[in-house]
């Protein structure tokens, strides 16, 4: 197909699991939660960019295999030899982090 | 509660909590409003992380040849399951803040094309550097009869009416309205005499250069429109990037923003003028990939780019997303076969492997007006696209993981929103894709301030290539 060489296919794939997680009352009570945060919460978030720059290359790298690649902490802890604790608590770490940077970048330079 | 909150936070977000810590949680959100609070914005830096990274893999990667396709099984997630729940939740916040108010949501005419894959030894010019995509109702002049998937090399194209879309090897995308008269010179040079034609150029073929009889317009990586009045007079129009405008007798120059245009007279005066997307109305559809649409359907204009100022209840606007893409990895779609789709059991969840190039649409609906669901109403219409739809992102999950894969700008615009119900009854959102893949019917309950996004992902290969499934 395309430019680029062969005919590709679709992977059919199984249909959705049915939904779990939350009761109807914790779902409602985050849709209030998220009604009453201000605009300001979503555009404070703009800031992020510039905060992802300035993890280290560790932290870098746990972003990228956790948000880019979607791996699970387990599979993360697998593929950097690092324990599985260690790796939930890095990435709770780096989301302190990102959202104290955000925070404070909020703080000097407010919301465009 | 018996455990570190933040610790439950963050395992709900690594998705690596125990039933009865995910029972725990939920009871800490219910027992107090500013432990939802806390826990929405959580959700909400994760979702924006998710959006940034991805967004920046996919633009890092943009111009790097085509990878080996590979395939990828498609995870059935808990967390995507449970966060597909609280997307009413987000939405209802995004909807109503983040996209009218967002502002630089990616608009129209950001069809840039991924910089394509340097040959070894580049074909010369005589072989053709240009391929004719798209005629729409064109009468051409003397020696202009083309066919779509002819190939051009220098050529002068004299057309008396109708839109033509021409594909450069290089990537940049040239949509032409008749009457007009159009040179091809070569891979980075053409003159426009007579007639009006929008310009979509890449990363990578920056200084694509339009000439006209009073002006010199070179790309520095943008879209941007040129129109020639009857008084000679070159009008050129930036809807995205920058563009320099000279006049060449005088050596005036001029650096134009998106927004911005300017009116280059046959008098060798160069001037600012008021941004005006209207005459553009007719290349612009084309210059997407949009065959035509009936009903609701209505076609975001390049500019402003604030969505909230023209949405309404009578419209789906229609936005085209970002660059037109060979994807590095998979993307995962909720429909990916024809047929009726009104319920979660008529989704084809398929995964499209990386390399395919690839356009996407989003299809956005925000009412004004809350209405309860039994007073809604409801809103159709039609859109046909003259390349096939390889598939439809419906679902908060599918929709939030695509963000930011074909903008770069503003991820955050597309982050989780409402995603179409399928309800029984005269409450449900009904979508039909024609058997040849072209056309996407929807047939969509109006609530109210309940906004539906869906993401349309068309095949972009050129016209003498055919989509194999």
């Amino acid at each position: 197909m395309g430019d680029g060489g062969g005919p590709q296919s679709v992977q059919e794939l199984p249909a959705p699991a049915p939904s779990g997680g939350f009761d109807p009352e914790t779902v409602e009570a985050l849709e209030y939660a998220f009604a009453d945060l201000p605009a300001e919460a979503v555009h404070e978030l703009d800031f992020l960019q510039e905060c992802l720059r300035k993890l280290d290359d560790k932290g870098r790298r746990l972003c990228e295999l956790r948000y880019q690649e979607d791996m699970k902490p387990a599979a993360i802890s697998e593929a950097i030899k690092m324990s599985g604790t260690a790796v939930r608590k890095s990435l709770r770490r780096i989301r302190e982090q990102l959202r104290a940077c955000v925070e404070r970048r909020v703080a000097s330079e407010g919301v465009q | 509660m018996s455990r570190d909150v933040d610790e439950l936070i963050n395992g709900y977000l690594d998705d690596s909590l125990s039933e009865d810590q995910q029972r725990e949680l939920s009871a800490w959100i219910k027992a107090d409003a500013v432990n939802a609070k806390r826990f929405a914005k959580a959700v909400m830096l994760h979702d924006r992380l998710e959006c940034e990274l991805n967004a920046e893999a996919e633009t890092q990667t943009s111009i790097e040849p085509l990878e080996e396709s590979k395939v990828i099984p498609f995870p059935v997630s808990g967390f995507g399951t449970r966060l597909i729940q609280l997307a009413a939740a987000i939405a209802l916040m995004l909807t109503i803040l983040y996209w009218p108010t967002g502002p630089e949501i990616e608009v129209l005419q950001k069809q840039v094309v991924v910089a394509p894959v340097p040959a070894p030894n580049p074909a010369p010019v005589e072989e053709g550097f240009v391929t004719i995509a798209h005629v729409v109702d064109v009468h051409f002049g003397e020696g202009s009869d083309l066919k779509t998937g002819q190939r051009l090399g220098r050529h002068t194209i004299f057309m008396n009416s109708g839109v033509l879309r021409l594909q450069f090897d290089s990537g940049v995308e040239v949509t032409v309205q008749g009457p007009a008269k159009y040179e091809l010179l070569d891979p980075a040079l053409t003159k426009l005499s007579s007639g009006l034609l929008t310009a979509n150029v890449p990363p990578g073929a920056e200084g694509f250069r339009v000439d006209t009889p009073t002006a010199e317009v070179t790309d520095l990586g943008t879209s941007f429109g040129v129109r020639m009045d009857s008084n000679g007079a070159s009008h050129v129009s930036v809807f995205d990037g920058e563009v320099e405008v000279e006049e060449p007798d005088s050596g005036q120059r001029k650096l134009l923003k998106e927004g911005e245009a300017v009116l280059v007279t046959a008098k060798d005066k160069l001037e600012t003028v008021d941004f005006d997307a209207r005459p553009y109305a007719k290349v612009l559809p084309v210059s997407t990939g949009i065959a035509g649409s009936t009903g609701a359907f209505e076609l975001a204009p390049p500019w402003p780019r604030r969505l909230g100022l023209i949405a309404g209840d009578e419209n789906i606007l229609v936005v085209p997303d970002g660059y037109r893409r060979r994807l590095r990895g998979p993307l995962k779609v909720n429909v990916s076969r024809p047929g009726r789709v009104d319920s979660e059991e008529h989704l084809s969840p398929a995964e499209i492997p990386a390399g395919v190039p690839l356009r996407s649409f989003i299809l956005f609906y925000q009412p004004r007006e809350r209405l309860p669901r039994r007073m809604a109403s409801r809103i159709e219409g039609s859109i046909t696209f003259d390349r096939p739809i390889v598939g439809l992102i419906l679902l908060h999950e599918e929709i939030q993981k695509s963000a930011g894969r074909f903008s770069k700008r503003k991820m955050g615009s597309e982050q989780p929103r409402k995603q179409v119900d399928f309800l029984p009854g005269s409450a449900g959102d009904i979508l039909t894709l024609s058997e040849d893949r072209k056309t996407l019917t929807v047939d969509l309950s109006a609530p109210g301030k309940s906004s539906d996004l869906i993401r349309v992902i068309v095949d972009a290969a050129g016209p003498r290539h055919s989509f194999a499934w």
